[in-house]
């Protein structure tokens, strides 16, 4: 069985950080230009530098996303980009402009992998990008495990899924619902999510419109993608990475999706008779679900229950409100960086990356200056509480959220 | 000026529209494999209209634009060579993976790579020449200057989207079938989305390829002919237009080519257009619109 890299999106330089020691091989990152997600924390140079020299460190690689569809202006600085992001040890570019795939090919030795905005739903046309020099093709997302399976036994270039997060609800890059609703070209970074808005729908006779929808509004919203309980199969398909979306999402969805992943990966790989998925992980994954999900197209038939009818968003259970700073093990205490509110008699839980999620009830809280206070209401503040259990630096803190009175 | 191509889904169209000049090439689709072209054609009948096209020394293309499952290929295979074999002139596709077959397969078409959507720079040009794809579509996102500089710098035959109805969305997904399922109701499976916001309807419709939702206004980009001269091919595309409305809107493109008219005269001829539709919404798409991202 193949070493599957285990890639994870980072929106900033934490992220980064914490997608690798949470267990990620790779991560993919934007720079301030040339990649989609126009509004992700994007990457300076010098970020980039140290998350690459970060990196190293923990044996993983950094692919930058340069994925938009160029217009002629959007080459201005290309090669001097791609240049300087080769000499500080970046290791691919995610693309699917065939000009910036050329410049790229001439000027670096960076990996070329092909965006999945090619949509890519056959091994001839991987075919055809292996021509064009691909190291890389990121699949389309509209296949099952069969016919993921079929494509990389037949194609020589290095095979990249999507398992987990936020899909497209079109072929990607054959929407430009935003350019047309908004002028935010989708295909530049500008995406407004129009797929995401409610719609009424009806018939249009005469200029005279009559709407069929009633109160069900329609929309083209589809659920997030989760292929956590397909692992044995995911293992088996030849492919060599799997991807988590999600570049513009919270600390708190990084850590835990990484986490739950490299643990299901390393105990498939362990013992892949005995394995079997752990309640505990589809419990933890759900924490960090801001949308419902499903499994897609992987393993079914893209029917209704792929889709968001109603609200888009569902209630969370749990809320990000924190990350250790430090802990210190004579004393006990355990400094935190407050996120979100929280105060005494709630119930939070501590996740690291090499522990299993434990609950703790929030007896005791004090300030920087040693003072005991009764709440952490303030963004960013640094508070100490007693915990038993040792603690590492960037465990994240999260709340079960209870109604409160 | 015979820089003309339209599309065609029924025959006694193609013998009216054989009669007006500049027209280069036909479009056709067939079952399946094209997305949003109305009509289809059964392959038997591909042979007569090669054999009606060629009588005024014009061109068959046929759109398989679909985006290809491995599973499909096979069957794409058999088309492919019956096409040549009636005589079908070019294939137009927008997943590669048809390029490659096609070299596999050996067979002799002109190649037009389009997406409608993503060929946005020059750059597409370049590369479909060094893999013999001999021409491309431009996407329908880009403004008059950006296709002249595209246009410069272009190594193979560049087509530009004129007039008709403009895509701006394709799922996968049955989104209507799936709506019904969910809410248990029985919808036809060609509506409109109501955009409240800026008050305006979408047509959106499900085929076998999934669910296509178009923009609230055709484009009509007749005021550009003479700006747009230096290009190869314009493309008008009769999707949801009345037949008879197609064939006059192609007589005035036909018309304003033949006449070398200048931009002033060319609104004349859009307001022409507009009387014969009035059923239809217009503009300029982004043609005269940047985008922000």
């Amino acid at each position: 069985m193949k070493n599957v890299e285990l890639l994870a999106p980072a929106g900033d330089l934490l992220k980064l950080k914490l997608a690798i020691k949470y267990g990620a091989d790779a991560v993919f990152i934007g720079g301030e230009e040339y990649g989609l997600r126009s509004g992700a924390g994007n990457f300076t140079m010098s970020d980039i530098k140290e998350g690459v020299i970060y990196a190293k460190k923990y044996n993983a690689k950094v692919y930058i996303t340069t994925n938009i569809f160029a217009h002629d202006e959007n080459y201005v600085g290309f090669k001097k980009f791609v240049k300087e992001i080769d000499e500080l040890g970046v290791t691919g570019i995610i693309v699917s402009d065939p000009g910036y795939i050329k410049i790229a090919q001439k000027y670096t030795d960076l990996e070329i992998h092909i965006s999945t905005q090619q949509s890519i739903t056959n091994s001839r046309s991987v075919k055809f990008f292996e021509q064009l020099g691909a190291d890389r093709v990121v699949l389309a997302r509209e296949l099952n495990s069969k016919e993921i399976e079929k494509i990389s036994k037949n194609t020589k270039a290095e095979i990249e899924i999507f398992i987990h997060g936020a899909v497209c609800s079109s072929y990607s890059g054959r929407c430009t619902l935003s350019n047309h609703m908004t002028l935010r070209d989708s295909n530049r970074g500008g995406c407004c999510q129009s797929c995401r808005w409610n719609y009424e729908l009806g018939e249009l006779n005469e200029n005279k419109f009559k709407s069929t929808s009633d109160e069900n509004l329609f929309n083209m919203s589809v659920k997030d993608m989760s292929l956590l309980e397909s692992i044995p199969e995911l293992m088996n398909l030849g492919v060599d990475s799997f991807k988590i979306e999600g570049r513009m999402k919270s600390y708190h969805y990084v850590t835990t999706v990484v986490k739950i992943y490299r643990e299901a990966i390393d105990s498939y790989m362990e013992d892949p008779k005995k394995y079997k998925v752990k309640q505990y992980w589809i419990d933890e994954l759900k924490k960090a679900e801001s949308r419902s999900s499903a499994a897609g197209s992987f393993v079914s038939n893209m029917s209704n229950e792929n889709q968001i009818f109603g609200s888009q968003y569902q209630d969370k259970d749990y809320d990000y409100c924190g990350i250790v700073l430090n802990y210190d093990n004579q004393s006990k205490f355990v400094e935190i960086e407050q996120r979100n509110f929280f105060q005494i008699g709630d119930t939070i839980e501590f996740m690291g990356p090499d522990i299993k999620t434990f609950e703790y009830k929030v007896t005791n809280i004090k300030n920087e200056l040693n003072e005991e206070i009764e709440k952490a209401n303030h963004p960013l503040m640094k508070v100490k509480l007693k915990v038993d259990r040792k603690l590492e630096k960037d465990y994240i803190v999260r709340i079960k959220k209870e109604k409160r009175g | 000026m015979n820089k003309l191509v339209v599309t065609v889904n029924d025959i006694e169209t193609l013998k009216k529209l054989n009669e007006i000049k500049n027209i280069k090439r036909y479009i056709i689709g067939i079952n399946k494999f094209s997305l949003r072209v109305g009509k289809t054609f059964d392959i038997e009948d591909i042979k007569e209209i090669v054999s009606i096209a060629n009588e005024k020394k014009r061109e068959i293309f046929v759109n398989i634009s679909k985006i290809f499952h491995e599973e499909e290929f096979e069957e794409i295979e058999k088309i492919l060579k019956s096409l040549k074999e009636y005589g079908v002139h070019g294939i137009i596709f927008s997943d590669l993976g048809i390029k490659i077959l096609l070299d596999e397969l050996k067979l002799d078409f002109i190649q037009l790579y389009s997406t409608d959507t993503t060929i946005t720079n020059s750059s597409f040009s370049k590369m479909a020449y060094d893999n013999n794809i001999s021409e491309i579509e431009l996407a329908k996102e880009l403004t008059l200057d950006e296709v002249k500089e595209i246009n410069e710098n272009k190594k193979t035959s560049i087509t530009v989207f004129i007039h008709g109805h403009v895509y701006m969305y394709h799922s996968a997904r049955k989104l209507l079938s799936n709506y019904n399922k969910e809410y248990d109701v029985k919808l036809q499976n060609s509506m409109h989305l109501f955009d409240e916001e800026r008050n305006v309807y979408y047509p959106i419709v499900e085929e076998n390829s999934g669910t296509h939702i178009l923009s609230a206004k055709d484009l009509c980009g007749i005021r550009f002919v003479k700006d747009l001269e230096k290009i190869d091919f314009f493309k008008i595309d009769g999707y949801r237009y009345k037949e008879k409305d197609f064939i006059e809107i192609v007589k005035i493109y036909s018309k304003a080519l033949e006449d070398k008219l200048e931009k002033i005269h060319l609104k004349d001829l859009e307001k022409k257009i507009k009387e014969i539709t009035p059923y239809k919404k217009y503009d300029t798409g982004f043609f005269t619109k940047k985008t922000i991202y």
